[in-house]
């Protein structure tokens, strides 16, 4: 089954071609962090202006590169939710239209599942899927948009145990970075710029959560928050400007990215001790970082956990995710693409 | 020549199927239906009545505004995507373009001025004159204060807008009083758009961009 996915959740303009729900033909982002530079984060109008003018041509390059014709794909897929409205609104009217004009199914995807599914892509080329984790797998998920604790039984099948109450880490970071003067996107800055730094120069102490609104019937030990964190570091900088200087700002970012961290592991570790695992698993952008990339590492070993984490090609966000997940599940398919409509808000449900 | 023609920039939104610059089929989008889904449920029925599908389309002709970002948005992905599976054309057409050559053929005039809402206490202005294949630009889309607006319309020219009813109850309207209103609501219409689409491309004219008009910046400038 070949599908072709579209992702316009954030701002990322995207196309993949993936077959039988894990062979990835052709994987193409255009990432508009360029444009969103200059205001220090993601602008939604200027990031749905780029969807309309950016996806034909990424649509285009993700079937030349896919070695398919139109004619070849048995359904389209398109994330509808969670992300932002105008953007999700160019990519799901793209695939409403590709699936009318090609009279093939639409697959309406979630944003957050997707990025799941990336546990489940070999990076290209595979001759072969990656093989299946042991089941339940505790999953880590850190994006720009995301920081979340799942537990993972099966494709569906998944529990929700924690949240970010306030920013997700990839906020966190960009704050950091722009508090620091280090620019945007923060976490690649911040990695950059604790280079040789000692990330235990400076102790930022973890905010502690209690149940309250805001955590529902979450687990207040599972959830996350990252405000408090940022607002340390703008009075630290107050006090002491002079942590910025040339000498001492390598070990300011790598102790502010290692607090981030610590505050990643720490809720995955408790997540852990409270119910039985039988795998690790960890998706989303801030996975680039090589540092959280080791202390992962790490923490599955003490654990005895084996490790799954999402191809760095997968990381961001990307619609081979989108497509595989979409080939793997072949649903729910309307048998409308004219029923689809886009979920801004949309939630992760077992 | 099978051409699909797609307006949405307005309240009441539009989709005309014309073939040879004949119109087959047109159908009316209201204000709730502007959405994707309400475009989507209803192009196959446009289609049937047409007795011409998607894949036989040459030309794709979506309204370009200035008018609703979200609409602009969806009419410009639509005919893109539609036209990408057989590499066929895409021809944007300014929606206020079209509105003007309709109120020229209409009413006889041969300057009209088109004016909508760009929000922030301002309005958007373009005017136009007959020309041989259709309305000329004679002043490019702006955005202007209320006030301002008269004098960049000639005289004699009618004045036209989707927002006539919205623009007229408000204070600022007192100073385009002196013009000479269309004094009711009209909106661009899809047959319209894809005629000026068919016209222009048979002889051979460039396409516009197929960028929607955005008559405000991404981001405002702080002052």
């Amino acid at each position: 089954m070949n599908v072709l996915g579209i992702e316009t959740s954030c701002d990322e303009t995207a196309a993949a071609v993936v077959a039988d729900g894990w062979k990835v033909l052709s994987n193409c982002i255009y990432s508009q962090v360029a444009s969103h530079r200059p205001y220090g984060g993601v602008v939604p109008e200027i990031a749905s202006r780029q969807h309309v003018e950016i996806l034909p041509g990424i649509l285009r390059e993700a079937i030349g590169q896919s070695g398919l014709g139109w004619d070849d794909l048995d359904a389209f897929a398109v994330t509808r939710g969670p992300g932002l409205a105008s953007s999700l609104l160019v990519g799901l009217s793209a695939a409403q239209s590709l699936a009318l004009r090609q009279r093939r199914p639409l697959i309406p995807v979630n944003h957050v599942e997707a990025h799941l599914y990336s546990l489940f892509l070999p990076e290209p080329p595979a001759a072969a899927p990656p093989p299946a984790p042991p089941l339940p797998m505790l999953v880590l998920m850190v994006s720009g948009g995301h920081t979340a604790l799942v537990r993972f039984e099966g494709l569906g099948r998944y529990r929700w145990l924690g949240q970010s109450l306030d920013d997700a880490a990839g906020e966190a970071l960009d704050k950091g970075a722009n508090l620091m003067g280090l620019g945007y996107p923060g976490g690649p800055a911040i990695e950059q710029a604790a280079a040789g730094g000692d990330p235990e120069a400076i102790s930022f102490s973890r905010t502690s959560i209690r149940a309250s609104p805001r955590t529902g019937d979450l687990d207040p030990d599972l959830c996350f928050s990252f405000s408090g964190l940022k607002t340390a570091l703008l009075y630290l900088l107050r006090r002491q400007p002079e942590l910025l200087g040339p000498d001492r700002l390598r070990h300011l970012a790598a102790s502010f990215q290692e607090a981030v961290f610590n505050t990643l592991l720490h809720r995955a570790e408790q997540a852990m001790e409270k119910d039985a695992y039988a795998s690790f698993g960890c998706v989303g952008g801030v996975l680039r970082n090589r540092r959280l990339r080791a202390r992962i590492e790490e923490a599955a070993r003490r654990r005895r956990l084996p490790l799954r984490m999402a191809p760095p090609s997968f990381c961001t966000d990307n619609a081979a995710m989108v497509a595989g997940l979409a080939g793997a599940t072949g649903g729910p398919a309307p048998a409308d693409p004219a029923a689809v409509e886009i979920r801004p808000d949309l939630r992760l449900s077992a | 020549m099978n051409l699909l023609a797609i307006e949405l920039s307005s309240r009441v939104g539009s989709l005309a199927i014309l073939s040879d610059a004949t119109v087959r089929a047109e159908c009316e989008l209201a204000e709730e239906d502007r959405r994707s889904r309400g475009l989507f449920r209803v192009l196959p029925d446009l289609c049937d009545r047409a007795g011409i599908g998607l894949d036989d389309l040459d030309l794709l002709a979506p309204g370009r505004g200035p008018g609703s970002y979200t609409g602009l948005r969806l009419a410009m992905t639509v005919a893109q995507a539609v036209a990408l599976p057989a590499s066929r054309t895409v021809y944007p057409v300014d929606s206020g373009e079209a509105l003007a050559w309709e109120i020229m053929q209409s009413r006889k005039n041969d300057v009209v001025a088109v004016i909508g809402d760009a929000r922030r206490e301002r309005l958007w202005l373009g005017v136009f004159e007959q020309g041989n294949d259709g309305p000329m630009m004679r002043q490019p889309w702006a955005v202007l204060h209320p006030r301002d607006v008269p004098r960049w319309v000639p005289d004699g020219a009618l004045a036209v807008s989707s927002d006539w009813s919205l623009l007229a109850a408000r204070p600022e309207f007192e100073a385009l009083r002196t013009l000479r209103w269309i004094e009711s609501d009209r909106f661009p219409r899809a047959r319209w758009l894809g005629a000026l689409a068919e016209t222009r491309h048979r002889h051979g004219a460039p396409a516009a961009p197929p960028t929607p008009i955005y008559m405000h910046p991404a981001v405002t400038p702080r002052a």
